[in-house]
């Protein structure tokens, strides 16, 4: 069979075309394609990645808190009272036994005090150890401790039922903000009662602290303030929960901390 | 009967790539056994038919139907491409387009097979069905060349990074 050159030339282009176009149209698809899921996965990885370089900032900024914590009780509190135990012991003079046993006293006083500092700071830093026992158990122990030194009356209110299971990590970060509030009441607020109320439901978790300080005025930026008040915004945050504090000058303050449940 | 020889070559050699290449995604490592099983079947079904004379062509079309759908199955088992950090430097991709470019060509080339062999182009001193299986080659080992330049620089890159440590 013989047909002509230009009717050849036709068949092929056609033909070409036709088996060209198709796999064509499937390659192309599966590149764009492709390289588009490729830069949203990218851009979910860097998202990722800030995320957690944000967490772990947080985390950094909070141990730098504990420390700097640390080294201000041991040198403001347990330093001065040890230093002041020491000069009064060295003035100790025992041909005057009646001045000798009071300042003695107030040596035994002042070592006591001591203890005392030294054994808050042990729970500042254990809380991994303490929290072994649950979120529950965990504030309850804090609260007896604040109860035993006497320093202000204590009220826990938490359900029978025990608060749904939460991450060790998240059970950390919200433990963390609450011994936060928990030592704001006792250093700065003068107050002489606490109240602390636990509240759960199946989608959230809820710490309430008030006392009946001194009051102040919370910051509005959030960022800012003193007192711990933007780490627990930040751990806060890092929960995807929710921090709020009302406070004025002379009513005391009342703050609330709230995790979701996952 | 020597094309005959060369399809089983042909065969295989498809057959085994592709399999390694659904490896990673798959979790049956007997695809080429059962490639070569629908093949073989194929192959002497046609053999017997044919009495053993001439070229078998329908198994060859037959191969090209089953390859192109092998190409169109991996393109789906890299759909989300999770570990593909650039698609037009990944070798495998490539190797995979110029196999479909080929096959999905020679699908038509076969199905015409009778048509195309009769019809005279002189430009090639031979038939339209040698002239296409020209074209088809040398889109097959252009794509082909690019996939092995692709893997050759991926190899030169992962030489690179393990020395650099």
């Amino acid at each position: 069979m013989q047909v002509s050159g230009a009717e050849i030339n036709r068949l092929l282009l056609y033909g070409t075309l036709i088996f060209l176009i198709m796999p064509t149209v499937l390659v192309v698809f599966m590149v764009f394609y492709q390289r588009r899921i490729h830069a949203h996965r990218q851009a979910q990885a860097a998202q990722e990645a800030q995320h957690q370089r944000d967490k772990l900032l947080v985390k950094l900024e909070a141990e730098e808190n504990t420390r700097k914590r640390i080294a201000s009780d041991l040198h403001d509190n347990i330093g001065q009272v040890m230093s002041l135990a020491a000069l009064t012991l060295s003035a100790v003079d025992l041909s005057q036994p009646e001045k000798a046993t009071n300042k003695i006293e107030t040596v035994y006083l002042l070592i006591t005090r001591s203890i005392h500092e030294l054994r808050q700071l042990a729970r500042l830093i254990s809380a991994t150890e303490i929290l072994h026992g649950g979120l529950q158990q965990a504030i309850a122990k804090e609260l007896e401790w604040v109860r035993d030194s006497k320093v202000l009356a204590v009220r826990y209110d938490s359900p029978a039922a025990p608060p749904p299971e939460i991450s060790h990590e998240q059970a950390i970060l919200l433990f963390r903000s609450f011994q936060e509030l928990l030592g704001n009441a006792i250093k700065h607020a003068q107050a002489s009662a606490i109240s602390v109320q636990l509240h759960h439901t199946p989608q959230q978790l809820a710490i309430y602290v008030e006392d009946n300080g001194i009051g102040f005025h919370p910051p509005v930026d959030a960022s800012s303030g003193g007192m711990g008040l933007p780490a627990i915004r930040e751990r806060m945050n890092q929960l995807e929960g929710d921090f709020t504090i009302h406070s004025t000058p002379g009513n005391g303050t009342y703050a609330c901390l709230k995790c979701p449940i996952r | 009967m020597m094309y005959n020889v060369f399809l089983w070559v042909e065969a295989c050699f498809i057959g085994s790539f592709l399999s390694y290449l659904f490896r990673p995604y798959t979790k049956t490592l007997r695809w080429p056994w059962y490639w070569m099983l629908l093949f073989g079947g194929a192959f002497f079904a046609e053999f017997a038919y044919m009495d053993g004379v001439g070229f078998m062509h329908r198994t060859t079309t037959g191969m090209s139907v089953f390859v192109v759908i092998g190409c169109v199955y991996y393109f789906w088992l890299i759909w989300d491409g999770s570990d593909i950090a650039n698609i037009l430097a990944y070798a495998p991709f490539w190797w995979v387009v110029g196999t479909l470019y080929f096959y999905f060509g020679s699908t038509a080339n076969n199905l015409l097979f009778q048509q195309l062999f009769l019809l005279h182009e002189p430009r090639f001193e031979g038939s339209v069905r040698y002239a296409t299986m020209i074209m088809l080659n040398i889109i097959l080992y252009s794509i082909w060349s690019y996939a092995f330049y692709c893997r050759y620089r991926e190899r030169k890159s992962i030489a690179y990074y393990s020395t650099a440590h």
